[in-house]
């Protein structure tokens, strides 16, 4: 069943670092998010196959859609 | 079985199971809804409840209509094998309303819990004062003001539950309360939509007026939001379960599991200074089982208050959250912690601080939202504690935040940094901005941007958990894997003396809400 990774902060994304399509671990940060000068890292929770839905430079809600994992 | 007794009985059991009359039961559960007496019993041990008041009705006759209950219900029971007083707004008589005779039942409970020394649990969804009893200056002049849960100065702990629309005393006795749960759905407040719209014209809807949404990100008069009757008595049930019955007693231990190293600890906490992270893994690696309550999650979000076990041992715990605003102290936070170490002062339970704060944040928002007088009232409070107290320094911690984690020499049995504890006034990048704003004004840009990162380099030595150590303003500097092994260890000491009964108590008086 596929997983939703969800912000939990409002911010922006500064980096995403696994690709997308790619397999992930419970613990792998999928991206980096950015608020208040603060690098905030979003992690997967789940293992599965990431499927991104943001992309560098993004603004980002809270509980916005970071990632799928199936 | 004489006459009398078989009335008796008969009028018990009609009384108990039609309340205010069997068609309102029966609408009350045809809509998925809960009695005031299906409240009580979901949350009290089978067959523990004893009810005072039970043929109360309303002082009007012509409002009895052979139905009893007055719109309170109540009386004593037990939770978990331990005595507790309960008290629910009951919807089939008026509303649930204020009045005369209700009122002194559920004033009556609350005394009677207050000289067995236990606590006290209401599910509130009162609809106001009763209209038009209340009338008059007769009528209120009769009263004595807000209620008996106003003379309460922390002695039994008060968890206000809140089930319906509530805009009476049990608004009022939440304030009163340390611990407020909300149901989603349900509304707090102090008047209601129809009387506010006629007051002044202002249209809104209940849950923008009082919903859970509005109390858990914004108000922070609410101490946690349950989506369900089955979280709401789970939440109630988990925060008595860390208190004492009473200020006078020690918090129940559970089964002592000494802590071991956690080896995890050690990367939990990034090096780099500008990355953030879920302080909530820290906490689950320190305490027993990973498990606790959190209290005011969507409020004050940079800092967490909870409450937990360590060593079977109840401690409340307060930290920074980097990740959100980087961990920054702000009014909110300071309001959440220091009525959050008002509970644990007065109930006996030690704490826990752990810092990782850049300090307090700046700006007019903040200013105008009384940091000035949140951030004092944090440290007054913080002064009075009078509980065993640990602090440590993970990361950061900077400026008057530091001493609003519990940071100073003075403050803490025990003040402890990890390895990557940074300890100043100010940030060390804003620092150099500020001690060598001349001379990197007259720079070029990417002149100025690479000498103001040496000079906040430079200043960066001094802020290192050595230095704070050299002078003893540290006690100790810690393996961070140690931590959970070092409260475990401090705690066993420290409250091998610590006497419930005879301590100064200041904490207990202060307000329960500002």
């Amino acid at each position: 069943m596929a997983v939703e990774v969800r912000s939990e902060i409002t911010g922006n994304v500064w980096k995403v670092i696994v690709a997308n399509g790619v397999a992930v671990a419970v613990g792998d940060v999928i991206a980096i998010l950015e608020s208040m000068k603060m690098e905030i890292p979003v992690e997967a929770t789940v293992s599965g196959i990431c499927e991104l839905r943001v992309a560098e430079g993004d603004a980002i809600q809270e509980g916005d859609l970071v990632a799928v994992i199936a | 079985m004489s006459p009398a007794v078989a009335e008796l009985l008969a009028r018990r059991e009609t009384a108990r199971r039609d309340m205010g009359g069997a068609a309102k039961v029966a609408a009350i559960h045809k809509s998925g809804g809960l009695t005031a007496r299906d409240w009580i019993d979901r949350l009290v041990d089978l067959g523990s409840f004893r009810e005072i008041g039970t043929f109360v009705q309303p002082i009007r006759h012509e409002q009895r209509n052979g139905a009893y209950s007055d719109g309170k219900i109540g009386g004593h029971a037990a939770v978990d094998g331990r005595p507790v007083s309960v008290g629910a707004d009951d919807l089939t008589v008026k509303a649930g309303t204020d009045a005369h005779s209700n009122k002194r039942r559920s004033d009556k409970i609350f005394r009677q819990a207050m000289e067995r020394g236990n606590p006290i649990v209401y599910f509130g969804q009162a609809a106001g004062s009763r209209i038009p009893d209340i009338l008059g200056s007769e009528t209120m002049s009769r009263g004595s003001g807000l209620g008996a849960w106003l003379h309460r100065r922390r002695q039994i702990p008060a968890v206000m539950a809140i089930v319906g629309r509530s805009y009476g005393e049990s608004s009022f006795n939440s304030a009163l309360s340390d611990f407020v749960v909300q149901l989603r759905g349900a509304t707090l407040a102090v008047t209601s939509t129809r009387v506010i719209e006629m007051a002044t014209a202002e249209r809104i809807t209940e849950e923008e007026l009082g919903g859970v949404d509005i109390h858990n990100d914004r108000t922070g008069q609410i101490d946690l939001a349950v989506d369900t009757p089955d979280q709401m008595i789970e939440a109630v049930q988990s925060f008595l379960s860390y208190l004492p019955t009473n200020s006078r007693e020690l918090p129940p231990r559970r089964e002592a599991q000494m802590p071991v190293p956690v080896p995890d600890l050690r990367t939990l906490v990034p090096a780099e200074r500008r990355r953030g992270y879920d302080m909530r893994k820290v906490l689950r690696a320190i305490v027993d089982d990973g498990d606790y309550l959190e209290l005011k999650p969507r409020f004050g979000r940079s800092a967490l208050t909870v409450l937990a076990r360590i060593n079977g041992r109840p401690v409340g715990i307060v930290a920074s959250q980097p990740m959100f605003q980087g961990g920054a102290m702000t009014p909110e936070a300071c309001d959440k912690i220091t009525r959050f170490v008002c509970t644990a002062d007065s109930f006996n339970v030690p704490l826990v601080f752990l810092a990782d704060t850049p300090g307090f944040l700046v700006g007019t928002q903040v200013e105008q939202n009384k940091l000035l007088h949140k951030a004092v009232l944090l440290n007054q409070a913080l002064f009075n504690v009078k509980v065993p107290r640990l602090t440590f320094v993970l990361r950061k911690a900077y400026g008057l935040a530091y001493f609003a984690m519990s940071g100073g020499s003075e403050n803490s049995a025990l003040l402890c940094g990890w390895p990557t504890a940074e300890i100043s006034f100010m940030d060390p990048e804003v620092a150099a901005n500020v001690v060598y704003g001349p001379e990197l004004a007259a720079l070029e840009d990417e002149a100025r941007t690479t000498r103001a990162a040496e000079l906040a380099a430079e200043l960066k030595r001094g802020t290192s958990a050595y230095e704070a150590a050299a002078v003893m303003g540290l006690d100790e500097i810690i393996d961070p894997a140690e931590t959970p092994v070092v409260i475990a260890e401090w705690l066993e000491r420290l409250m091998a003396n610590y006497d419930p009964i005879n301590r100064p108590r200041v904490l207990s008086t202060w307000p329960t809400c500002f």
